[in-house]
């Protein structure tokens, strides 16, 4: 029992990050139809963030150093690129999101070094409570807390606020968006920034389990954001939500009840789900009905 | 409908065109350096089987992979493991199926074992591949080149990995390399004319049409996605009797990119392809030239990283400023007849 409910505490922290990671993925997706390679590298940038905050006691401190880094990065990223590829194909922005993504992490490795930089977390990250019985990390209830916290906030951003609501007009069609009267520009630069925030509070959890950070730190999660919103639809925010949680059970479950010969091949049984949903459900799980149409 | 009778005359006046250029290219670079050029011509001849491989499913459909160095993997491991002596085999593959280790064919019958393997791999995959595009693709083929890193990974018995698999005897020489672009070429730009690759070309412009015209674009799609990772599978095959070395990490996205780059820089195009390649091979040479480290203001900067930068940036450029690449949609045979269509448009105009 005790196990069970441990395993269900780690599915969710994990599924938390990786829902995250997806969401922030969606928003840019469902606005401007762009894949954004470079996630990885906000990621990886907040990460640099919260190793120049090393020392800072803090938590709360910390993740809002990150948060502010990736988030601005984002918000540079559209300004000096992605809005000079507006009308270009889809093709070609993901194409040069990929490039910017290189060149970021380059980047990283010129100024900060191949090695790994160790983050300065607080203590409690690493330590274990005794919840209802059972000895669960810390760590793993406040991501789970905090990634709940940070949906319902987006949640009400996107329905109770005036940008909210034109970002939801936008990722349902651009151009009569526009037409209905919403700033293109602004629009654009809230979806960056939202799915900056999400990269931001992602890499907090992320690296907090190794504490460490390095240049291509981002990689995997972005990789796992991005099965995640293929398998919730491609611009449902709901599906790259729910297909992030399911994304980390399943994961969780190979590597707590498979047998030791199967873990290695954990990447390659997400991605066979992938392709089977692919298969059956080309739309994602979670198709958004304008798309689907 | 004689035209259509004798349809490949075009393709293959192009591959002509293309393996032309190609030898005079080669020629005049081993001429102006007789001693360094062989390694550096027959890397490029790869990279041109390769982009070209590449080209048959990205050109004519116009959807992202960045799948295809996983079947030049693939073909890099079959080739290797093929080629091999037994005697280096006996110990190096102890763990592996006896076949593998006393089979021993010629360098050509293993490439052709590439061919078909690679051919096979892709046709399964490709069944739930080709039914997407865009984004979904680009995503669903990076999996695909994830998940080939990772059972190569953990196929120890008979890749060696985590350790290199060596020992694999120098069997491509630069004319190899040659004759296997232009063969290459050849079945490229007779795939560019055949039915398929007009399905694609119609798909491209406008899927909905084309499917509404009874085109059978998945079938199509699935048709190229096998040919081109058949023939990407065979450039990793040369690469593999290239290098005499492999590890999984050596096709990887890094890899993915430098490929992908020299087909958007040339064009989606065979000549594009070819062109590309050439271009790129031109400038990480030059980049190749800066020795070490260069200082920056205090900042040092190896020079692995300049060309990665450089490389990143003419992706980035070439998207903002030239989306079609050097050559655009035209391959170069296709360039007189295009003039003398728009001459004559000129004169219908003013007349």
């Amino acid at each position: 029992m005790s196990d069970v409910v441990q395993q269900l505490v780690n599915a969710l922290s994990l599924g938390s990050i990786y829902a995250l990671v997806a969401l922030g993925l969606a928003v840019v997706f469902s606005v401007l139809g762009l894949v954004n390679f470079a996630h990885a590298q906000l990621i990886t940038l907040a990460g640099y963030a919260m190793w120049g905050l090393s020392g800072e006691t803090v938590w709360i401190a910390l993740l809002a150093g990150g948060v502010v880094a990736s988030a601005l990065g984002a918000l540079a990223l559209e300004r000096l690129v992605f809005v000079r590829l507006r009308s270009a194909s889809l093709a070609a922005m993901l194409l040069a999101s990929v490039a910017v993504g290189i060149i970021l992490q380059t980047a990283f490795q010129i100024l900060f070094g191949a090695e790994p930089k160790r983050i300065d977390y607080p203590a409690w990250t690493g330590e274990t409570v005794n919840a209802l019985g059972v000895r669960v990390q810390l760590l793993d209830l406040v991501t789970i807390v905090t990634t709940g916290l940070l949906l319902a906030a987006l949640l009400l951003f996107l329905r109770r606020t005036v940008m909210g609501v034109a970002l939801r007009a936008a990722a349902e069609d651009f151009s009569m968006a526009r037409l209905m009267g919403v700033r293109a520009g602004a629009v654009v630069a809230a979806a960056f920034a939202v799915s900056g925030v999400l990269a931001g509070v992602a890499a907090f959890f992320w690296f907090a389990s190794s504490g460490i950070v390095q240049p291509d730190g981002g990689t995997v999660p972005l990789l796992k954001g991005f099965i995640a919103v293929v398998i919730g639809g491609l611009g449902s925010l709901s599906g790259a939500v729910i297909a992030g949680f399911g994304l980390g059970a399943l994961e969780t479950l190979i590597q707590a009840y498979a047998p030791g010969s199967v873990t290695p091949y954990t990447d390659t049984l997400v991605f066979a789900v992938l392709l089977i949903v692919v298969v059956l459900r080309p739309m994602g799980l979670v198709a958004s009905k304008s798309r689907a149409a | 409908m004689s035209a259509t009778l004798r349809w490949w005359r075009t393709p293959l006046a192009g591959t002509l065109l293309l393996a032309g250029l190609l030898l005079i290219g080669v020629l005049a670079f081993q001429a102006f350096d007789p001693a360094g050029s062989g390694p550096i011509l027959t890397r490029f001849l790869i990279s041109v089987v390769v982009v070209v491989g590449i080209q048959i499913f990205m050109g004519t459909s116009g959807i992202i992979s960045f799948g295809h160095v996983g079947f030049m993997a693939i073909g890099a491991y079959v080739v290797a493991i093929l080629i091999t002596p037994p005697t280096i085999k006996a110990t190096s593959l102890d763990e592996a199926p006896a076949f593998l280790r006393d089979v021993s064919p010629d360098f050509i019958v293993a490439l052709l074992i590439a061919f078909l393997v690679t051919a096979v791999v892709a046709a399964v995959v490709g069944v739930a591949l080709v039914r997407l595009t865009g984004a979904a693709a680009a995503i669903a083929t990076y999996g695909l080149l994830v998940i080939v890193q990772n059972l190569l990974s953990n196929s120890g018995t008979i890749t060696l990995a985590p350790q290199t698999f060596y020992g694999i005897p120098a069997l491509t020489t630069m004319w190899w390399a040659f004759a296997a672009a232009v063969a290459a070429i050849l079945i490229a730009l007779l795939f560019r004319y055949s039915r398929s690759g007009i399905a694609l070309e119609a798909a491209r412009a406008d899927e909905l049409a084309a499917r509404t015209s009874g085109v059978d674009v998945q079938r199509a799609r699935l048709l190229a996605w096998t040919l081109s990772a058949a023939i990407v599978g065979v450039g990793g095959g040369l690469y593999a009797a290239f290098i005499q070395a492999l590890s999984p990490a050596l096709f990887g996205l890094s890899v993915t990119i430098v490929y992908l780059t020299m087909l958007i820089f040339g064009g989606s195009t065979v000549s594009g392809a070819v062109v590309g390649a050439a271009g790129i091979t031109v400038i990480t040479q030059m980049l190749d030239g800066i020795q070490g480290s260069v200082d920056l203001g205090g900042l040092t900067v190896e020079a692995a990283h300049i060309t990665t930068i450089v490389l990143a940036l003419i992706i980035l450029l070439v998207m903002m400023f030239l989306p079609g690449g050097l050559l655009g949609r035209w391959e170069l045979h296709e360039w007189p007849g295009r003039l003398r269509l728009r001459r004559r448009d000129r004169t219908e105009a003013a007349s």
